[in-house]
């Protein structure tokens, strides 16, 4: 319980923490005056009114904790990973490989996101994308890919 | 050249076989890359932009500007259908459209926003005839610190929708102003927070944000849902997608606003149809009598940005045509058609090349009404995709946000930008944090900062131009006003009756 | 047979100085036996898309295989240019190089991954623009003597509009500057277009534009051209005198273009290359575009336009560093 409620106070330090770091990020760059402004003087404003706005997050979670509490949906592991996983390879291997094997990939690593995947029917998908995309994009809209080998 | 025999003109040249032939091929390509979530009209256009060298110069412009606002047309169906936008006024269009698909009224939805994008347009077409050079004038006169207080006024607008889960709401506008840091500084050239990355030396693509935030992030909070989407969809008939006498007036307002905000937008050189869009809904929601619908699936929701949309799509032609100032990026391009062809627009063109001019605005009625006849019958098709089972949809889908994304830059970097913000979107989900109002502080903020610094530039470091213009003392006005009613005892009890706007992503 | 010798021999000491094997050298002969790729380093639609999408098309035919050309933006070109310089050195990947992405970039930036001069082998500067110094026409401005004479007598003062930072109308707006011994309000927009807002809106004194854009707004008497920054009058601007010859001797500015190949292509294959391109550039066709674009034919060879690429970078070098603009 009490590892939990410590747990939802995590997104407003998030919130805090990503303004600190942006404003000191700004500091790096010159930061003028309000009236003949720098590059550095927008992004300190906006850090750190994040980090304000974090300090705010912060106060309503600790007002509504109790009401928070409610039983969240588990966190889908499965589907992140498996979602990262195949654009990853998508991203590495279009230029490398072409269009169609990338897809094929894809599609085989995304099928794995579901528990039970209808294989026969997500080759059909891979089928039509392949088709689709290759016409779609390649040959229509020049797309500078090949559909399979380096491009 | 008086207005009659300058449509006179435009209906002897728009109505030719051949003009009428290139219109229908632009409003149909523009319509089928508009579904396309990513891909936008600048690729379909830049694309067909050789093969139009060999076409009379009027055909050409005739079929391009086509694929233009066709594109707006098809835009709105990802949206609504898969919360995929392509572009910032999708983003918009996904606030209330997506949930109404999800109640199993995506015919409607559709039908609703081909309606308003007609009445949209033709409403900025209209402007575009009788006072184009007028309205350009008028354009001139606005300075940076204009344009400040304009987009000052926008962001107040959308941020004061956020009431109710304020902090969270509000912490996503200045991260989004943050995201939009990200890039080259206008003023000195200086890269901030590039981290080395070349590739961010533009800042964040637009069409990664968006799709990363709302498309990704759908995707993997739907897999391994029992029932992703609606699953309902039997036979669409033709009453499931016409709105009811009611439901007709209640958009008819909402409507004609969001054509009056999107051709005031968009004759603004510089701005764009997203913040046309974004204007129009802040407007309806806080004018509606039940705010507390939007973001639920309520009518206005799409019928206002979509009209805005459009009407500012068309009314982008304004400085283009009567200045040879493009409105927008877009445009810019058609500008380029139009010195490809030798025809080099400036201050002279509607004397220069009436033809050209009226032959161009007269095809835009004939796109309207082709595009109005197309997208209606296409209704049926584009829900029958939901039948789809989502587990067999969401691997296409992935792919066609990695294409869509690629196509931008020729870069595969964007991919992994999209899968970031599609992570980053899931967590935010999860954690309750709205992903519009970073869509928007992303929009509106690089704008406000580039025009602030300019004002202050040219001002020579002097606060008081925002109010000495009379253009942007009114607009600080307004925004003082919009800041007040927050406050303002009435209507606050009003107020705070409202649930949160943007914080119930998901049901 | 001994001719044959020779080349070979050739060949031999070519490969030990580039660092290539023969079997480049030998590629070379054979080149091109796959479709070229040209990269342009910006988005589709603009003057350098239109440039390389001409050039492609006329040096397809007599090299016998197709030229695609491919949209690589971002970062004022030096994305596509880092793209380039990466690729393989044989002459199937090629960029359209502009002043921004071959020359200030280098003087602008340090942190610039790859360098115009040693990462580069140009084939050709192809054309070049001058700019055109435009004032508002109800603007007390009749002369570049009253541009110089008014910014001398009020520094900080005179505004000048460009599309960003680094490029080619900022450059030569510094270059002004800082031979005029005046300084100038640097005013940058993103785009060109932004920038003439303002102009034709009284709200910036002066820019330097593209001729062709702003020969309609000087025709049509909303804009008045005070001088063209390159060596000669322009056709497009009949009676408008250089800005040397008005006032500020010596002064000569203006962007270019060009195809670069990655450095370490073979000799060869930059001459087959060239011998194409210069074939192109004589065809009545692509004159007649280039005259209504309002370009200036160069057509340079490989060699002189290494030597130009170098001047390049060393003058806008000076340009930077004297105005302490390096980031």
């Amino acid at each position: 319980m009490i590892k939990s409620s410590l747990l939802s106070y995590l997104p407003g330090a998030v919130v805090v923490l990503g303004g600190l770091l942006f404003a000191l990020g700004a500091a790096s760059y010159p930061l003028g005056t309000l009236l003949r402004p720098g590059p550095g003087f927008f992004p300190m404003v906006i850090g750190v009114a994040l980090a304000l706005m974090g300090l705010g997050v912060l106060a309503e979670t600790r007002r509504s904790r109790a009401a928070a509490g409610a039983a969240d949906e588990p966190f889908a592991w499965r589907a992140v990973l498996f979602t990262v996983a195949s654009v990853l390879v998508f991203a590495f291997s279009v230029e490398r490989i072409g269009y169609v094997p990338a897809a094929l990939l894809l599609i085989a690593i995304a099928g794995l996101a579901e528990r039970r995947s209808d294989w026969p029917a997500l080759l059909l998908v891979a089928l039509f994308m392949a088709v689709f995309g290759t016409l779609v994009f390649i040959w229509g809209l020049g797309l500078p890919l090949k559909a399979v080998g380096a491009s | 050249m008086d207005l009659l025999q300058g449509i006179e003109t435009g209906i002897l040249t728009a109505f030719t076989w051949h003009a009428l032939m290139y219109c229908f091929i632009g409003v149909s390509v523009g319509t089928f890359v508009g579904v396309l979530p990513g891909i936008g009209a600048l690729a379909a256009i830049s694309l067909a932009l050789p093969l139009t060298y060999y076409l009379d110069p009027t055909d050409a412009l005739i079929m391009l500007a086509g694929i233009f606002y066709g594109a707006q047309y098809g835009g709105s169906t990802a949206s609504i259908l898969l919360n995929l936008p392509g572009t910032a006024t999708a983003a918009i269009t996904c606030l209330d459209g997506y949930p109404m698909a999800r109640q199993g009224k995506a015919p409607l939805a559709i039908f609703v926003t081909a309606i308003n994008s007609f009445v949209g347009s033709s409403i900025a077409i209209v402007l575009v005839m009788g006072f184009a050079p007028l309205i350009a004038e008028f354009a001139l006169e606005f300075g940076a610190e204009d344009y400040f207080a304009v987009i000052l006024l926008g962001l107040v607008a959308a941020s004061t929708m956020t009431l109710g889960s304020p902090f969270k709401a509000l912490a996503m506008v200045v991260f989004g102003l943050a995201l939009g840091m990200v890039g080259t500084d206008v003023n000195t050239g200086q890269f901030r927070f590039t981290f080395g990355a070349f590739e961010l030396a533009d800042g964040f693509s637009l069409v990664a944000v968006a799709m990363g935030l709302f498309g990704v992030a759908e995707i993997i909070a739907n897999i391994g849902q029992p029932q992703g989407v609606l699953q309902k969809v039997g036979r669409i008939r033709f009453t499931d997608m016409l709105p009811t006498r009611s439901e007709w007036k209640q958009i008819a307002w909402p409507t004609l606003r969001g054509s009056a905000i999107g051709s005031f937008i968009g004759a603004l050189p510089g701005t764009g149809p997203g913040i046309a869009s974004l204007m129009a809904y802040a407007t309806e929601m806080r004018l509606s009598k039940t705010p507390e619908k939007f973001g639920k699936g309520a009518l206005e929701g799409i019928s206002a940005p979509e009209a805005a949309n459009n009407a500012s799509v068309q009314a982008a032609f304004i400085p283009t045509l009567s200045l040879g100032i493009p409105g927008d990026a877009v445009v810019a391009v058609l500008m380029g058609a139009m010195i490809l062809h030798g025809i080099t627009p400036g201050p002279n063109l509607i004397n220069d090349q009436p033809q050209m001019f009226w032959g161009l605005i007269i095809s835009f009625w004939v796109g309207n009404l082709l595009l109005l006849v197309l997208n209606i019958p296409l209704i049926g098709l584009w829900v029958k995709l939901l039948s789809i089972p989502y587990h067999l949809l969401y691997p296409g889908i992935l792919i066609f946000i990695c294409l869509g994304v690629y196509s931008a830059d020729n870069n595969v970097f964007d991919i992994f930008v999209v899968l970031g913000f599609g992570i980053l979107g899931y967590l935010m989900r999860r954690t309750g944090f709205p992903a519009t109002p970073v869509l928007l502080g992303f929009i509106l903020g690089p704008i406000l900062e580039e025009n602030f610094r300019r004002a202050m530039l040219l001002s020579k470091g002097d606060l008081m131009v925002f109010f000495e213009s009379p253009i942007s003392a009114t607009f600080m006005g307004l925004s003082l006003l919009f800041i007040a009613s927050v406050f303002m005892p009435g209507l606050r009890a009003r107020l705070a009756r409202r649930s949160p706007k943007f914080s119930e992503d998901d049901d | 047979m001994r001719r044959h010798f020779l080349k070979g021999l050739g060949a031999a000491a070519l490969a030990l100085t580039t660092g290539l094997g023969p079997s480049a050298v030998l590629a070379a002969d054979s080149y091109p036996d796959k479709p070229i790729t040209i990269v342009v380093p910006f988005p589709p639609g603009g003057s350098t898309d239109l440039l390389a999408r001409k050039i492609g098309e006329a040096i397809s035919g007599p090299l016998g295989q197709p030229v695609a050309v491919e949209n690589r933006g971002g970062a004022g070109g030096t994305v596509g240019a880092n793209y380039v310089a990466k690729s393989d050195p044989d002459g199937y990947t090629l960029l359209m190089g502009v002043t921004g992405s071959n020359a200030i970039s280098a003087a602008l930036r340090d942190d610039l991954p790859y360098s115009p001069t040693a990462d580069f082998d140009p084939v050709s500067i192809v054309i070049s623009s001058p700019l055109v110094l435009v004032v508002n026409s109800e603007s007390d401005f009749k002369s570049v003597e009253d541009v110089i004479a008014y910014a001398k007598a009020n520094p900080d003062t005179f505004t000048h509009g460009t599309p960003g930072v680094g490029t080619s109308m900022h450059m030569a707006g510094e270059l002004f500057a800082l031979e005029s011994g005046t300084k100038l309000v640097h005013v940058p927009y993103k785009g060109s277009a932004a920038a003439l807002q303002d102009l034709l809106g009284g709200r910036i004194d002066a820019m330097f534009g593209d001729i062709l854009v702003t020969s309609e707004y000087i025709n049509s008497g909303r804009l008045r051209a005070l001088g063209v920054t390159g060596t000669q009058e322009h056709y497009l601007l009949k009676d408008v005198p250089t800005i040397a010859e008005a006032g500020l001797p010596g002064y000569a500015a203006f962007s270019w273009q060009g195809v670069f190949a990655p450095a370490g292509t073979p000799p060869e294959v930059l001459d087959k290359l060239y011998a194409a391109i210069d074939a192109a550039l004589k065809t009545d066709e692509l004159q007649a575009i280039f005259k209504e674009r309002g370009f200036l034919v160069e057509g340079m060879p490989p060699a002189k336009s290494k030597a130009f690429i170098a001047a390049e970078v060393e003058k806008w070098t000076g340009v930077v560093d004297a105005a302490g603009l390096k980031k």
